[in-house]
Formats: structure tokens, C-alpha cells, sequence
């Protein structure tokens, strides 16, 4: 049986002239869930935002709400609350009348307008302020204005629209949490709109990655994180941005381009194999790869590992994190550690990871991921540790 | 004493290019006789008390109130709607508009009255209501430029669909966030229309003349008779609009007054 607020696009179209800004695009947001639309300026994220509200009509495809087609039905008539990106709260009202402006227009009764801003002001901080105007307001307290007007129209479907965008780091920060603790609150579909990773993977409960207008991975923070459906999604999501190497499948190992090789388990080369395709990528993230200086051999047995030898070029101290750039024949890759290193530049180091870490995506067409098999027990016949490549 | 730096010099100088001739206007109109000497020989109120009791200069003064002044209304019901719609609705229209608005001033004032009167004198339709539709057409330009540089700046596009997601309908919304919100805009908008109209002299003068005789009409006939007289009108016309602006200014900031006592 269909949940009451979920929201479902199938086969939605929509283009702005001869632009083609979503060509087909097939989502599901559940009912009470926090959804966050993810991706680059330009991808359609805000777009399908405006389709929900009712403020942009579909060329094809439907979209329906609480089980209903809602295709040609007006904003007004939506039951959805939104929060733009610029606010857009009224200037010349007060914050109460802000607050107060839909609740009057449906003829609610004055004593409930009242108890719902309170209850609303004291729950966002903002009881001594109803009586200024926004032009008197600080840039975190508009915004919590804006929250405050939505919450007291006490709609289904709650839209954010890169509500946080304008707010300093600091403030952006505790305005998440906050958001969060708010959505417990008032538990409804909330869709929230970012192009900001550290935005999506605290505040969405799932995450839409978009390109193009086109869904390129929808899950959890983690699965997006851990297991990122294609190369755009894995380069999209992380700072410092994941290591991609392309790098060719051979009998024992994959080949770089310089002509440096990696030797891999059976288990992961059989699952390249399996996949037809001879040149592939090779995705490994910053922080899954640790520093050791000079050549080593000896790494963990368990679980299977890799061994990539580099030359160390440089660091950059971040505070919580030190970003290390390692030079590998032609390509450089990342690594992020918690501790400043002590290396010389270009002192020969070696990056190792375990094979768990590895991603690998087709190197042609829409990229996908490739799935892995990494087995976890010693297998017989095999080197406990798997070495190793350098384009030195 | 501070030393005046350039931008000084070049205020005091902008300054002195304004008010020596309304100075000069006004001195003249207080004088008693000022021909041969550097100042005037004596002053006086006898001009403004002859102006002032003269029937068709309040006639006149009237007519120009009345023209301009519901010419202007006029214009700004009609037009701020039509350039809201088009700017938030429908901007690439607004291609069109800017090119409407370089055709009014293309259309120099003699060749308009001469086509205006060949077109509709005999129809039946009475000159003093084809000063007013030109007017309104010639008000484009001001009303345009203010009323779209106002629903800018308050961003009326987000301002409109947040209200319709609070459940208003466009008309409404326009009434009570947009009108609200741009009336500053609309005031001066309306205001330097006001002014253009109150001193326009060429249309009028050929479409209707001495038949709807305006405060300027009054002034070239005098100009004539007595250089005393000319610049107590010209002296009381600039006292009018300096009152009218004084109201406009005073208005604008009443309204938002009101409303923030209407909302505490």
C-alpha cells in the first residue's frame, strides 16, 4: 500500500525552450523522509524542486503525491511549504506577519495564528523578534524566518532550497543540526536541495546524486559514500576527491598507462575479468591509503592488500587533516592522513590499501561501478601480501 | 581652515549652475525695478499679489494640476500591472518594451501634435483627451524604468511564488506584497511623471492652445507682457513641485509608518 506523503516522478520531462533541463527522470521520496537532491549547479536539482512545489509544470511523465497525480494542479494547491534560497520574506511585514501571512489567508482563527508563531518562535529562538522587520534581521535569523513561515503552515511536503547557502561556515554548521533536530519535530517529507556534500551527507537521511537531470545514484549517505554507482558519483562525493587511475586488466595485475603495474588478488582480477572490459578505472579514496616511507614490502596479510610505490612531493596542513600529494609515474594521488609526516620531497614512499577500498568503474560510457568480490580469507597459492607497482 | 579638495570645488560649482537662475528668477520676481543697476532698486510682493489675483492664473494652475495629474494616475494603473506581468512573467517581452520606449523619444514633440491632429481632429473625439492618451504614451520610459528597477530590487519573482506557496493567488499577491513593496519606486516613478507633464509646453500648446489654456500656455503669454509677472509664475511653479515632492517624500515614509504600527 502507498505511504500518504510520497512524492513519485515517473518518466518526468522537462526542458525550457529547445534546453532539455530533466529528460526522463524516475524518483521516489518516502513518506517522512529527509531526501537531499545532490549535485552540480546547472544538473536540475532546484528544477525538480519547483516541480514538486508546482511552481514548474512537466512536458511529460507524472508526478504524484500522497498517491495522487498532481501534474496541472497550482502551488497554492499542493499542501507544500518551501524555504528559498534568498528567504523571500516580505520586507515590509514584520516577522509575526511574515509568520502569519498564510494562516490569515486560509481565515485561520487569530488565538490559533498566535499559538502556532509562538510555539514556532520558541522552537527556532526567535520570540523576541517578531516584531522587527527582516531588513533588522541577521542573515541566520532570516533564515530561521523563512523555516518558521513554513512550519506554521503545517503542509505535508516541506521544500528547502539551499536554505544554508548564504550563511557563514560557522553558522552553517549549527544550522544543520539544527534542521535535523527540527525535522524530528515536525516529522515530513522533507526534500532539501544542495550542491554541498558536507550539507547532504549530514542533513539527508538519502541522498539523489543528479547530473544532467539525470539520477545518477540515490541511497544512504553511506552507500553513496562507500559504494558510489559510477565514476561521477565517487568524484563528486569526498574532499580530498577520490584517486581515479585508468588502468588496463591483465593476467596478474592491472597496467597504469607509464607502464607501472598492480598486482591484485584473484578474487578482485576475476571480477574485472568477468566484466569484459580490458581498460577500466581504478578508484581508491584519499583516506583509505596509507603513507609509509621508503620501499616497502611487508604489508597487512589480512585482508588483502595492495602496495603502490610513489614519490612523495608534498603536504598540506588543513589542521584536522594533512592532505599528502605522491607522485606515481604520470599521475598524482592524494592522500589524507591525521598526522603530519616528516618526509623529504621526492624521498621514495609507498601507498598501501586494502583491496575492500577499491573501487574499479567501466572506462567507457556511463561508467559504472563494477562489482567487486574481495575475498577475506587467505586463499592458498597466493602471496600473503600483493605487490606492487611503480612508474618510478 | 580646511583646504577644499576638488570634488569641493566641483559640488560648490554644480551647485551655483543650479540655483543662480532660480535665485536670479526669484530676486526678479521681488523686484520692484532691475535694469540698469547691479542689484534691484527695491523689493516687493506686488507681482505674486497681481499673479495671485488673477482668475485665469489659478484657472490655468488648476488645469495643470488636473491634466497632469490624472494623466499620471492614469498611466501608472494601467502600466505598473502590464510591466509586472511582463517582468516576472513573461521577461522576454521586455525586448519589445525597452524598444517602445526608445520610439517615444524618437518622435520629436512637433511631429507627434502635427500627426495627432491629423489623425483625430474631426472624429469627434475631443484634443484634450489626445493630449492625455500621448501623454500617457510619452510616460513609458519613466514608469517603465522605475517600476522594473523596483520589482528587481525586491526580487518580485521569488517574493510572488513563495505567496502562491502560501496559498495566495497572483492577483492578491500583487496587491498585498508586490504593490506594498514597490510603491517607493511607483511614487517616484509617478512624481517625475508628474513634474514632465506639469511643464510640458509643445503638445498642449498645439493640441488644444488657448481652448485648455495650461500653466505654461499662461506663462508664454505672459512671458511677453512682463518679465516681473513670468517670474513670479516661474517662482510659484517651482514652490508647487518643491511642495508636491516635500508631500511625496513625506507620504512614502507615512505609509511605512502606519504599517509598522498596523503590525505591532
Amino acid at each position: 500500500m502507498q505511504e500518504p506523503c510520497d512524492i513519485r516522478f515517473s518518466a518526468v520531462r522537462k526542458t525550457f525552450g529547445a534546453q532539455t533541463v530533466i529528460p526522463s527522470l524516475d524518483l521516489e521520496v518516502r513518506s517522512g523522509e529527509r531526501l537531499v537532491l545532490l549535485g552540480p549547479s546547472g544538473c536540475g536539482k532546484s528544477t525538480i524542486m519547483r516541480l514538486i512545489a508546482g511552481l514548474e509544470q512537466p512536458v511529460s511523465g507524472t508526478i504524484a503525491m500522497g498517491g495522487q497525480i498532481v501534474n496541472g494542479l497550482d502551488a497554492s494547491e499542493r499542501n507544500v511549504s518551501m524555504v528559498f534560497q534568498n528567504y523571500a520574506l516580505y520586507p515590509h511585514m514584520t516577522v509575526f506577519d511574515n509568520m502569519a501571512f498564510s494562516l490569515k489567508l486560509r481565515k485561520v482563527a487569530k488565538a490559533e495564528i498566535t499559538r502556532r508563531i509562538q510555539e514556532a518562535a520558541e522552537k527556532l529562538e526567535l520570540g523576541s523578534l517578531l516584531q522587527r522587520k527582516p531588513r533588522e534581521l541577521s542573515g541566520g535569523q532570516r533564515q530561521r524566518v523563512a523555516l518558521g513561515r513554513a512550519i506554521v503552515q503545517q503542509s505535508s511536503y516541506f521544500l528547502l532550497d539551499e536554505p544554508l547557502s548564504n550563511l557563514d561556515a560557522q553558522l552553517r554548521t549549527n544550522a544543520r543540526n539544527d534542521l535535523v533536530e527540527l525535522h524530528k519535530s515536525y516529522p515530513r517529507t522533507m526534500v532539501y536541495v544542495t550542491h554541498d556534500q558536507v550539507e547532504a551527507m549530514t542533513i539527508g537521511q538519502r541522498i539523489a546524486v543528479l547530473r544532467q537531470g539525470e539520477l545518477q545514484q540515490i541511497g544512504s549517505p553511506e552507500d553513496i559514500y562507500m559504494r558510489p554507482a559510477n565514476r561521477f558519483v565517487a568524484a563528486f562525493m569526498g574532499n580530498p576527491p577520490m584517486n581515479i587511475v585508468p588502468v588496463t586488466v591483465g593476467d596478474q595485475q592491472v597496467m597504469f598507462a607509464d607502464g607501472g603495474e598492480l598486482a591484485l588478488p584473484e578474487s578482485v582480477l576475476s571480477s574485472l575479468k568477468r566484466c569484459g572490459e580490458q581498460h577500466v578505472l581504478l578508484g581508491i579514496r584519499p583516506e583509505a591509503l596509507e603513507l609509509w616511507e621508503g620501499d616497502r614490502t611487508v604489508v597487512k596479510p589480512f585482508p588483502p592488500s595492495i602496495a603502490i610505490r610513489g614519490e612523495f612531493i608534498r603536504s598540506e596542513y588543513l589542521g584536522a587533516v594533512v592532505i599528502h600529494h605522491i607522485a606515481v609515474g604520470q599521475h598524482r594521488l592524494l592522500v589524507s592522513s591525521a598526522a603530519p609526516v616528516q618526509f623529504k620531497p621526492h624521498s621514495n614512499v609507498t601507498l598501501t590499501a586494502s583491496c575492500e577500498h577499491l573501487h574499479f568503474f567501466e572506462a567507457a560510457g556511463a561508467e559504472q561501478r563494477i562489482p567487486l568480490t574481495v575475498q577475506h580469507l587467505k586463499p592458498k597459492n597466493q602471496p600473503e601480501q600483493v605487490l606492487v607497482m611503480s612508474g618510478r | 581652515m580646511r583646504r577644499m579638495n576638488p570634488s569641493h570645488i566641483s559640488f560648490v560649482l554644480v551647485l551655483t549652475y543650479l540655483f543662480l537662475p532660480v535665485a536670479a528668477t526669484l530676486i526678479y520676481s521681488l523686484a520692484t525695478e532691475w535694469n540698469k543697476t547691479v542689484l534691484p532698486e527695491g523689493l516687493t510682493l506686488k507681482w505674486f499679489a497681481e499673479l495671485f489675483r488673477d482668475f485665469p492664473f489659478l484657472q490655468a494652475l488648476g488645469r495643470s494640476f488636473l491634466l497632469s495629474g490624472l494623466t499620471t494616475v492614469a498611466a501608472l494603473i494601467v502600466m505598473v500591472p502590464a510591466i509586472f506581468v511582463i517582468v516576472v512573467y513573461a521577461p522576454r517581452l521586455e525586448r519589445w518594451v525597452q524598444t517602445l520606449v526608445m520610439m517615444t523619444y524618437a518622435v520629436p514633440g512637433v511631429i507627434m501634435a502635427v500627426g495627432l491632429l491629423r489623425t483625430y481632429s474631426g472624429t469627434g473625439i475631443p484634443m484634450i483627451l489626445v493630449t492625455a492618451g500621448a501623454y500617457v504614451v510619452g510616460l513609458l520610459p519613466f514608469i517603465y524604468q522605475g517600476t522594473r528597477n523596483s520589482l528587481r530590487t525586491i526580487h518580485a519573482a521569488s517574493l510572488m511564488e513563495a505567496a502562491e506557496l502560501l496559498g495566495a493567488s497572483r492577483g492578491r499577491a500583487f496587491v498585498k506584497i508586490i504593490v506594498p513593496n514597490i510603491m517607493p519606486g511607483i511614487l517616484v516613478a509617478g512624481l517625475l511623471s508628474f513634474s514632465i507633464l506639469f511643464g510640458e509646453f509643445v503638445l498642449v500648446n498645439m493640441l488644444v492652445g488657448g481652448r485648455f489654456e495650461t500653466l505654461q500656455i499662461y506663462l508664454y503669454a505672459k512671458l511677453s507682457k512682463s518679465g516681473h509677472i513670468a517670474s513670479a509664475i516661474t517662482v510659484t511653479y517651482f514652490l508647487f513641485m518643491a511642495i508636491i515632492s516635500g508631500l511625496a517624500v513625506k507620504f512614502s515614509r507615512g505609509n511605512k509608518a502606519t504599517r509598522k504600527e498596523a503590525a505591532s
